[in-house]
């Protein structure tokens, strides 16, 4: 079931329509930072985005900074809300629950699906900015400078392949949070875009209420929270504070937001 | 199972994933019994620990923001975190993080390395007489070292234990008693066993919320690593250093006349001499600084501006928090007046206009 599902996945052309407009934003800001030679000023602009005029081996990080506010985050939301609402407004979620198929298997499925679309938007995100970084960005060559960290130390390469990694790993652990969420309302609904739309309605009220002091109290139980924490592997020493925190919180949301999409879809009437 | 019974099943682990870490955070803290003197001295002989840990201070000074105040204004006026490793005053780092960069101190012996990680920037300076605070003022440690100086046993009481970063920690309130301190109160908790201290909150009369609360999020006793100490400016860097320190504001200001009280309060004289001129008490004090037109012309604008802010035949008076600043109006060839303060505004306009007074009597005996 997971095979078909992740089969499905990679043959289906609007998986990379879609990553291919995820990847195209931080390729055009490449491009324009390489012909205009012009960086964010201090204190704006995403994680990374400054360092890349002098090192291009961090411009994966910058493009991932890029993507995560809003384009992955939107995209992760319209491929799990499509997940059994599209089967249902297909007319063919049914037909697949007629098979010997566990409705909670079609879940985990599902899920693992979405995972999967997450993990390739990141590899190819982060791929394309190697890349593009490699070639139109630095004063160096990539393979021979030493990087510097986000607390002014010298990184290896090797120590730079691993942070990367390990953010990616974080990057793609962030997005679980709203395919989850996704997901639930993908079994709530016949329609696909109204499920995406009420997963990007959480991340929308989750990302205003974080700007507002008043909510603080909220902050640590807001799904956004810590998604720019991948930021923090790059200090030297590394702080992992925010970094477990943001892992646990969405591991949280995975476990309520995947038992409500099985408590609802187990027993839900299928008419379509 | 049925349909209720997995919602249940649902609810439940929603319920205990909100629940449980709030009752782990509020579960009660014995308190030790001691009183405030012996708090007191317990926190004074933990001067020497080091430390390593993390800090979230939170500041509600809305105050004026100028080429040369805007670091303080961010620092007071907003959220920070920190990270520090102290090893003694002499050896030091704080950092202090954002979402896309970190802005470090690396202190050692008597110069400061700054680094910028936006701008790529390391910027070594000799430590100055006079500076604007820093973001290692906003440590509790170093916080409560300022503010308990000075006192009065009668200032002091006991607060109930809390705990802080996982420790028990109790609390010490200071409550100043100069008549004219616009403080209500502020309160320190300390570690129970080394003493350090581990939350500072200051009050202002009349505050709803406290226009600062720095505490620890996580701390570890001990030695920090030498490593973490160690900063040598990172190729590509744009290194450059200084005499003084770079939020050194008041070498170049012309020396001011020192009366020994004003507004009521007395002189305390361990200023750098003809810098600024201290008057008060403990934490109710409040500075007088002579300013040139360099400085004083842009704060006069942006105070012109600022929500809250009074001017009059006297000057420009503001209120942020317990902080209470009055400029001096402009006038041609002098310099201007800046006083600034927990004190309440009416003892900062007095002060002003005694200052007008003595001026007038010094430059009519002169003239004579």
């Amino acid at each position: 079931m997971i095979l078909v599902e992740l089969r499905k996945l990679v043959r289906r052309p609007r998986t990379w329509v879609t990553i291919g407009l995820l990847d195209a934003l931080p390729t055009l800001v490449a491009v324009l930072l390489a012909i205009t030679d012009l960086g964010p000023s201090p204190g704006t602009g995403p994680a990374f985005l400054s360092a890349v005029l002098s090192d291009g081996s961090l411009f994966p990080l910058a493009a991932l900074g890029i993507v995560l506010p809003l384009f992955l985050p939107v995209a992760v939301a319209v491929v799990a809300g499509e997940a059994i609402a599209g089967e249902a407004q297909g007319g063919t979620l049914r037909y697949l629950l007629v098979r010997p198929v566990g409705r909670t298997r079609l879940l985990v499925a599902k899920l693992v699906s979405v995972v999967g679309f997450v993990v390739l938007a990141v590899l190819v995100v982060a791929i394309t900015g190697y890349v593009t970084g490699a070639l139109l960005l630095g004063d160096q060559p990539v393979a021979t400078s030493v990087t510097t960290s986000v607390s002014g130390s010298g990184l290896s390469q090797e120590e730079v392949w691993q942070r990367t990694g390990l953010a990616m790993g974080y990057v793609m652990l962030s997005m679980l949070g709203v395919a989850s969420v996704a997901l639930f309302f993908s079994t709530l609904t016949d329609t696909p875009l109204s499920a995406a739309l009420g997963a990007m309605a959480l991340l929308i009220a989750s990302t205003l209420l974080l700007t507002l002091d008043a909510a603080d109290v909220l902050a640590p139980y807001l799904p956004t929270r810590y998604w720019l924490a991948f930021v923090d592997l790059f200090r030297d020493p590394i702080l992992w504070r925010d970094v477990i925190r943001g892992a646990l919180q969405q591991g949280a949301y995975v476990l309520v937001f995947l038992g409500a999409a099985w408590a609802n879809f187990t027993t839900k009437d299928i008419t379509s | 199972m049925t349909t209720a019974r997995r919602w249940c099943l649902v609810a439940v682990a929603a319920t205990l994933l909100v629940v449980v870490p709030l009752v782990v955070s509020a579960r009660p803290v014995a308190d030790p019994s001691l009183d405030a003197q012996q708090l007191l001295a317990r926190i004074r002989a933990a001067d020497n620990i080091a430390y390593a840990g993390y800090v979230e201070a939170h500041g509600n000074l809305p105050l004026p923001t100028t080429d040369e105040f805007n670091s303080v204004a961010n620092l007071f006026g907003g959220s920070s975190r920190l990270r520090v490793w102290w090893e003694s005053d002499d050896a030091w780092r704080v950092d202090r993080l954002s979402a896309s960069g970190e802005t470090d101190l690396f202190h050692s012996g008597s110069r400061t390395t700054t680094w910028d990680y936006e701008r790529l920037r390391a910027t070594s300076t000799l430590d100055a007489l006079v500076f604007l605070p820093r973001a290692v003022e906003l440590l509790p440690p170093r916080l409560a070292e300022l503010v308990l100086t000075d006192l009065r046993t009668d200032e002091l009481s006991r607060l109930p234990a809390i705990r802080v970063a996982g420790r028990q920690a109790p609390g010490l309130r200071l409550t100043p008693s100069v008549p004219q301190s616009s403080i209500d109160n502020i309160d320190i908790w300390a570690d129970a066993d080394s003493g350090l201290p581990l939350r500072v909150r200051i009050v202002g009369d009349g505050d709803d919320s406290p226009p600062i609360d720095t505490s620890f999020a996580e701390l570890t006793l001990g030695q920090p690593s030498t490593q973490a100490l160690t900063f040598d400016p990172p190729a590509g860097s744009r290194p450059s250093s200084s005499g003084l320190g770079s939020d050194s504001l008041l070498g170049h200001i012309p020396a001011v006349a020192r009366a020994p009280q004003l507004a009521g309060l007395p002189a305390i004289g361990s200023s750098p001499p003809g810098l600024f001129t201290r008057y008060g008490r403990g934490v109710s004090q409040f500075l007088v600084l002579g300013l040139d037109d360099d400085v004083a012309g842009p704060l006069r604008s942006q105070l012109a501006s600022a929500t809250g802010v009074v001017v009059n035949d006297d000057g420009s008076a503001l209120a942020a928090g317990p902080l209470h600043l009055h400029l001096s109006p402009h006038r041609h060839f002098e310099p201007s007046w800046l006083l600034v303060g927990t004190v309440d505004g009416l003892t900062l306009r007095r002060a002003a206009r005694q200052i007008d007074q003595l001026r007038g009597t010094a430059a009519g005996g002169a003239g004579s």
